[in-house]
């Protein structure tokens, strides 16, 4: 377990705000759950000046503000953390760039319509035909490092795999998976990270060419229908040509919102559920001993080292969250880790326990009208991730005194290496 | 009130519920293990899906268009009976009610 280190002191760093939204390092990950745990004690809903986001950390509040869709928006949820300069949106614009609404960052009734089409593709069912290329898709990436002593697991295995599964759903075949990772570790950090400066400005031409490509797909679609039963074919026959039911531009911004969707934030949680499993070697005997505990111990992983560990709303109108009076267009950040090791929900919350009956009462897809799409099919490919590699790695182990590096981002979390030594 | 729900593999259990609850709220409040309701009831994971037992599918009324696109679009087994229980909201008429939980 991480204890509370020097970067997580006392000592206020910006503005002199009081109690513990001064001590908050949003974008730093070690220390990140022994914070959160003395939030949730102390004080439960405080306002961090770096970010300007009043922070809520109890289970009970992280709830009620998903609950309540009218109060907490989700406009903000892809707003960057820093606003942009106007000459960087400028550009964007001019890249061709859309801001409007996607599934994501829309409230009712844009969200509900554009949520009604894309669950017809976007579902259990669906994936699930899927789990047999995913499989074969494991094994060949495993098949690359089996007689190797040793590797990093994330570039072996869990950065690519996402993004392969993705280009499947899109119907594509001529991209390279390094290609759509590199599109959306940019976007992240734009939205989510406190680029400035020409680091701003590369991430920005880095997004202008993802929409530009995820525009040429669904065009290309449009002008070659490959009767394929793909997510951008699917949607252009749902749309059928009338705007009502999807315009084009919506159809842009689905196609991009699932490439960003579907590929970091199961990397993340593959990378986490990893290095929380070889981090407690008899959970990950036990695994082998009773692989039928393989589904809890992906519901386990999602619950005690999730991806996703916070996420954001905007207050409508003033309301209260816990005790803390919120004004209306406030800025509200809901961090789902510690919801999900909220120890009034979670018995012992941080011990990591693949038979804990509990686990599935994780919130890391959210709750509510907003409830993750795409979890069937990250459960489907960590749960895959994981049976394969127990059977042909089972001596598996972290490589020694290896500590991860986070990426710097207020919302996500994953190893961004995990060198492991199979001899 | 009561509901009841029985298992696949042939429990009955009995559960106080109140008119105006859903059987979804019923079932989460009583650790019901097969209605795991991810999204709170807002149709959209279909984690709620049961199936009303012949004899109240009249009583229960017919599913809605939203609901019948979820169902179309789930992996467990769905037949005429099937419902998203967040969508069964209770009434006194509904005393007895009985659910027939579906494997997951």
């Amino acid at each position: 377990m991480t204890t509370l280190n020097s970067s997580w002191d006392d000592k206020p760093r910006s503005c002199p705000v009081s109690g513990l939204g001064a001590v908050y390092r949003p974008y730093e990950h070690a220390g990140m759950y022994d914070f959160f745990r003395r939030a949730r004690r102390e004080e439960p809903v405080f306002w961090n000046d770096e970010i300007r986001y009043f922070v809520v950390t109890r289970r009970e509040d992280v709830l009620a503000v998903l609950a309540d869709v009218e109060t907490f928006s989700a406009s903000i949820t892809l707003s960057p953390v820093h606003s942009f300069p106007p000459d960087f949106i400028a550009a964007m614009k001019a890249g061709g760039f859309s801001f409007q609404a996607t599934l994501v960052n829309a409230d009712p009734p844009l969200h509900d319509r554009l949520r009604g089409c894309a669950q017809r593709f976007l579902n259990a069912k669906r994936y699930n035909t899927y789990e047999d290329r995913i499989r074969a898709m494991v094994r060949e990436h495993l098949d690359r490092v089996a007689g190797s002593p040793g590797f990093d697991l994330v570039q072996a295995l869990t950065y690519e795999v996402p993004a392969k599964v993705l280009a499947l759903l899109l119907g594509i075949e001529d991209i390279d998976p390094t290609q759509i990772k590199r599109w959306g570790d940019q976007r992240l950090l734009l939205t989510f990270g406190d680029l400035s400066g020409d680091d701003l400005r590369r991430a920005g031409e880095e997004l202008i060419d993802y929409w530009q490509y995820c525009v040429r797909l669904v065009h290309s679609r449009l002008e070659n229908p490959t009767g394929a039963e793909d997510y951008p074919s699917m949607l252009l026959a749902m749309r059928n040509g009338d705007d009502s039911v999807l315009s084009l531009p919506d159809i842009y911004g689905l196609v991009f919102g699932v490439m960003l969707a579907g590929h970091e934030t199961t990397t993340n949680a593959t990378g986490n559920l990893f290095l929380t499993l070889m981090r407690n070697r008899d959970e990950w005997e036990r695994l082998k001993a009773d692989p039928s505990l393989i589904p809890n111990a992906v519901e386990e992983g999602l619950r005690h080292s999730s991806s996703v560990v916070n996420w954001r709303r905007r207050a409508t109108r003033d309301c209260r969250i816990g005790d803390v009076d919120i004004p209306a267009g406030s800025n509200v950040l809901i961090s789902l880790a510690s919801a999900n090791t909220d120890e009034s929900h979670f018995s012992e919350p941080e011990r990591f326990d693949v038979g804990r009956a509990e686990s599935r009462e994780h919130i890391a897809f959210g709750k509510g009208r907003h409830f993750c799409l795409g979890a069937p099919l990250a459960r489907l490919e960590i749960r895959i991730m994981l049976e394969e590699v127990l059977s042909r790695f089972p001596d598996m182990r972290l490589a020694p005194d290896f500590q991860p590096d986070w990426i710097r981002t207020i919302t996500f979390r994953g190893p961004e290496s995990l060198p492991v030594l199979t001899a | 009130m009561n509901i009841h729900f029985t298992t696949p593999d042939g429990r009955r259990l009995t559960c106080a519920a109140r008119p105006g609850e859903t059987v979804m709220q019923v079932a989460v409040a009583n650790n019901i293990e097969t209605i795991i309701a991810e999204c709170g009831g807002a149709m959209v994971c279909a984690t709620c899906h049961c199936h009303v037992a012949p004899e109240w599918l009249a009583a229960t009324g017919p599913r809605g268009e939203v609901e019948n696109d979820m169902l179309d679009c789930i992996d467990t087994e769905v037949t005429a009976e099937s419902r998203l229980s967040c969508q069964i909201r209770l009434s006194p008429e509904l005393d007895g009610l009985v659910i027939r939980l579906v494997a997951r």
